[in-house]
């Protein structure tokens, strides 16, 4: 199983000698490097939960070199220690896994050549590996969707961006995953790597609380975050008053294809309610959709839904009718 | 008083233009024109064949695309020749998507085949439908897939929906769902699929595009021709007259 580790500088523990507040912490693990400016008093032990970076494996236990320098900066004279050391993270353990480094670093006052400095600071460094499920995100590019393979059901499918995913394993050419969210939702898939190696995936992503919009039925509006939408529906098919959730992204619509020259995003529609074929999006008439007839402002109501989430692994947020 | 000499002077000339013509003319049948349908007043269709190989991809592209001319207006059929590279690049980049991160790499070829049909060519409207058939390496193939595009002659544009060829919004939306049970009737299944129509003698050709969740989330490309009667009391009398030519 695919593991993503997050490895990060927890805390800086001061004891031995004062030799100054001013501590710069630099780590350096598997290419990865953070570097960290603080003010510590002696004696004291200070939060920093800062990342140092992640790494993925998909290996039981996890290896690396550790490099550590501190530094307490001087007007005149740097005081500087340093240490390596090996880190061994078991990917099986789901809880957070703790390695303290002890530097020492002596202070190194100098005149003509002669140390006058004596007092040596111990700084216990702790880092933390977190390990859990390797989760990416479909990157929001080209026009929106990524082409994948699903691995139950070989014809191809294309993902909207954001959609959330787990990675179980890669081959030299393809990662392989599962995907977390929408219709497809819990269906393995499989991607290519890229050209270098890397996966088309993203991660850091974070999902914003769900999206609550508005329409109006008798002002053919659209209205989401405060701003106004005008759209068309189609009178013999009338929304009725309600609330309907707005779902994730299904498929990319070749209907919207005409509308690429004012949006690039217009290919992407939000299906309204979990069945039939009432949609958001950007055009010019309505069989029963909720077509918003500004086709050049679809990107704005895009940004604002494709990254929302209601919670149900289905839905970017609601839409409320309104008369 | 014109001299014997200068008359034999311009003779000479008219001659040798018409020795040039001469020789010049057979030469066109050398380009790669498949088929030259020259309507009267109407714009000429010259055909082009284009063939696209990238090996390091294993990709094999073949279009099939019509270059329309049109004597009396250059911007005009310019615009119309954009209007089908617009469409075409659409799908090539579309298929390109697909190679890049779907196929697998097992040493098959990743096949597109582009196919464009004149529909319907009057003096007011050209209308043009793509059929495209891609096959990505390891991955079963969906049904070929037919899109439009229906150009405006009088006005220079591309129609986006089509409503401009009836009579009003509502006479469009009464069409639609008029060819949309045509095309659905013998279908067993609940489709969610995108409308595409363009006019062609005679009526209307239609596609459904879009997916069927009651069958799983298949993919779906459904086609069909629907007849003029169905649709001729919504149309413009300009376009019926041109439809039913």
């Amino acid at each position: 199983m695919f593991k993503s580790i997050q490895f990060k500088l927890s805390k800086i523990k001061y004891s031995g000698d004062p030799i100054g507040r001013n501590v710069r912490v630099e780590i350096e693990v598997f290419g990865k490097f953070l570097r960290v400016d603080k003010r510590v008093k002696a004696g004291t032990t200070v939060e920093i939960n800062s990342e140092v970076g992640r790494f993925e494996t998909d290996r039981a236990l996890f290896q690396a070199e550790v490099f550590i320098t501190v530094i307490e900066k001087d007007f005149l004279f740097n005081d500087v220690g340093n240490t390596k050391g090996d880190i061994k993270i078991n990917t099986t353990l789901s809880k957070s896994q703790p390695f303290v480094f002890e530097v020492q670093v002596r202070e190194s006052r100098s005149m003509f050549g002669k140390f006058l400095g004596t007092k040596i600071a111990t700084f216990d460094i702790t880092l933390e590996a977190e390990v859990s499920d390797a989760i990416k995100y479909v990157p929001d590019e080209g026009d929106g969707w990524l082409k994948v393979v699903m691995e139950d059901k070989p014809p191809k499918e294309s993902l909207p961006a954001y959609l959330k995913i787990k990675v179980d394993r890669r081959d030299a050419k393809r990662e392989y995953f599962t995907i977390l969210e929408g219709p497809h939702r819990d269906r393995p898939a499989s991607v290519i790597l890229q050209d270098d190696g890397s996966s088309q995936f993203i991660t850091g992503v974070k999902h914003e609380s769900m999206a609550s919009a508005q329409y109006s039925i008798s002002q053919k509006t659209f209205i989401l975050k405060g701003k106004k939408y005008k759209t068309t529906d189609y009178p013999e098919t009338p929304w009725e008053k309600g609330l309907y959730d707005i779902e994730i992204p299904d498929a990319p619509h070749k209907g919207g294809e005409n509308y690429l020259s004012q949006s690039k995003r217009a290919k992407t529609w939000f299906r309204i309610g979990h069945d039939g074929e009432r949609y958001l999006h950007a055009g010019g008439f309505s069989l029963g959709c909720i077509t918003v007839i500004e086709p050049n402002r679809w990107t704005e109501i895009y940004n604002n839904l494709i990254k929302a989430r209601k919670g149900d692994f289905m839905s970017v947020g609601v839409l409320e009718v309104i008369d | 008083m014109i001299r014997p000499g200068k008359i034999l002077i311009v003779g000479a000339i008219i001659a040798a233009v018409l020795v040039v013509l001469f020789y010049l003319l057979p030469q066109r049948e050398d380009e790669d024109i498949d088929q030259t349908a020259n309507i009267p007043g109407q714009p000429i269709i010259s055909w082009q064949k284009i063939k696209i190989t990238e090996e390091e991809k294993n990709v094999l592209i073949d279009i099939t695309v019509p270059r329309i001319i049109i004597g009396s207006s250059y911007n005009l059929d310019s615009e119309i020749n954009k209007a089908i590279t617009w469409r075409v690049d659409l799908l090539k980049s579309e298929f390109i998507s697909g190679v890049t991160t779907a196929a697998y790499d097992n040493g098959e070829t990743n096949t597109l085949n582009i196919d464009t049909e004149v529909l319907l060519i009057t003096p007011r409207l050209v209308s043009f439908a793509f059929t495209t058939a891609e096959h990505l390496a390891g991955i079963g193939d969906n049904d070929p897939e037919r899109t439009f595009i229906i150009f405006d002659l009088v006005n220079g544009k591309s129609l986006k929906e089509g409503n401009e060829l009836f009579r009003d919004v509502s006479s469009w939306r009464e069409a639609i769902k008029a060819m949309k049970a045509s095309l659905l009737a013998d279908y067993q299944g609940d489709p969610n699929c995108d409308l595409f129509f363009a006019p062609k003698q005679n009526g209307f050709s239609m596609s459904c595009i879009g997916v069927d969740y009651s069958l799983g989330g298949k993919q779906i490309s459904l086609t069909k021709d629907i007849p003029i009667s169905m649709v001729q009391e919504f149309l413009t009398p300009s376009v019926l007259s041109d439809v039913t030519q």
